[in-house]
């Protein structure tokens, strides 16, 4: 216990409080930005069991937030690279690999045998389908979320003396429909703000096993990392009822990832359909991102499209975006305000577009 | 009143095109944000009063301060 003196030294934790940590079991879903931060300072602190999900391998891009990886990683599964990291770290933790994304069979057969989960997850898919199956089998979660500068965290369906208990629905019982809230790959976020939101999901759930009563339960922890400016808002038990799955057959039934709009119905074939040389091609991005079009468009950044409506004037507008994301926010929005002209979205990355459509 | 936008909302919602202290409930002041800002369509936003999780049907009065909290993605 040499390892852990600074914990035992600690008022109210000591042996008892050590060994209680080596007796809890977390399963972490997702290996990245948040996920990271979270598996180091667990691994570190010593928790006896550490479930790792993930199905991503290691991009250059990821390097900045997710310091446990090297450039020589590059191309390999998280997961793996991840279980070899930490191991070596703290040898005495039992890491469980799984190396795959979360779906409903996954979530039914691995819940159970936790005690914990943490969503460090970047999908409302994967985040619905954590709080649903941790409702069903009656288990804390651990959640935490990024935006630009901006990080907010929780701990769901957890209470102390029976007080009632909050989830993630209690906050949002739907989810956005078809992607309006850009992720990390699409507005960016700066390397230290998943890292910090990371420590603090690690340390509101040792929290939760060492000093439950301490635990700001029932509410979201919000903070600003370029203002310095912390918030906690209370969250209370929704009095209206809205139908959600609530069996184990009700969630492997529920196709979660079209319920929150990653799966779309429009025909991959049509943007040809439209696409020609009277078609205003118009980019919501914002002028920094790059690669620009090579060829004629109107820039208008998306949260300036409302002002600028009244030069859409053409017969046939095709929105384009970095990711398709945004693309299809302005689709959705401006298909029926503006009645006279066909109008239609970019589903993919702008580099795809270029790459089929620079003649156009 | 303070107003804090949080998120893809401070993008979305400009401040000083708002009424704040207009509204009878929060639900009135919703149909207002989604009507003068289409750019809100569809995306949850909750509303929370002096730190406290606020409801459609909550009476816009003593408000220090109004929190607007859309859902967070990435990881």
């Amino acid at each position: 216990m040499e390892r852990y003196q600074r914990h035992i030294a600690l008022a109210g934790f000591g042996n008892k409080g050590q060994e209680t940590i080596k007796n809890t079991s977390v399963l972490i879903i997702g290996a990245g930005g948040l996920g990271v931060p979270v598996m180091q300072q667990l691994t570190a602190c010593g928790i006896g069991t550490i479930g790792i999900m993930d199905g991503d391998t290691i991009e250059i891009s990821n390097l900045p937030r997710q310091v446990l990886y090297t450039e020589q990683d590059v191309g390999k599964a998280k997961v793996a690279v991840a279980a070899q990291r930490l191991l070596l770290m703290n040898s005495e933790v039992n890491i469980i690999k799984y190396p795959f994304f979360l779906n409903a069979e996954k979530a039914l057969e691995l819940f159970k045998s936790y005690d914990i989960i943490v969503d460090a997850t970047d999908r409302f898919d994967a985040r619905y389908l954590i709080n649903d199956a941790c409702v069903l089998f009656n288990k804390p979660w651990v959640y935490g979320a990024v935006f630009q500068w901006e990080g907010q965290w929780a701990v769901w369906n957890f209470s102390v003396n029976d007080a009632e208990k909050t989830t993630y629905r209690d906050l949002f019982p739907i989810p956005p429909k078809a992607n309006l809230i850009p992720d990390c790959n699409a507005q960016g976020v700066f390397a230290t703000v998943p890292q910090i939101v990371g420590y603090f999901m690690a340390n509101e759930l040792i929290k939760m096993v060492l000093y439950p009563k301490e635990l700001k339960s029932n509410s979201l922890m919000y903070f600003h990392f370029l203002k310095n400016s912390f918030q906690s808002l209370g969250i209370v038990p929704r009095s209206e009822t809205i139908k959600t799955p609530l069996t184990a057959k009700d969630i492997l039934d529920f196709d979660y990832s079209y319920y929150c709009g990653y799966k779309t119905e429009k025909d991959k074939e049509g943007i040809l359909t439209i696409l020609d040389k009277d078609t205003l091609i118009v980019d919501v991005r914002n002028k920094e991102e790059v690669p620009r079009l090579p060829l004629k468009c109107l820039e208008i950044p998306l949260h300036q499209l409302p002002d600028r409506i009244q030069e859409l004037t053409a017969n046939k507008i095709l929105f384009v975006c970095q990711t398709g994301k945004r693309s299809k926010v302005a689709y959705e929005i401006y298909k029926t305000l503006l009645p006279q002209s066909i109008v239609d979205y970019y589903p993919y990355n702008i580099e795809l577009f270029i790459k089929n459509h620079h003649h156009a | 009143m303070t107003i804090l936008l949080f998120g893809i909302l401070s993008e979305y919602i400009d401040k000083d095109q708002v009424p704040w202290d207009s509204f009878q409930t929060i639900g009135d002041m919703e149909v207002f944000l989604r009507n003068q800002f289409p750019l809100l369509k569809d995306i949850p936003i909750q509303f929370a009063v002096n730190h406290q999780m606020a409801s459609a049907n909550f009476v816009v009065e003593d408000v220090k301060e109004l929190a607007l909290m859309p859902p967070f993605s990435g990881g």
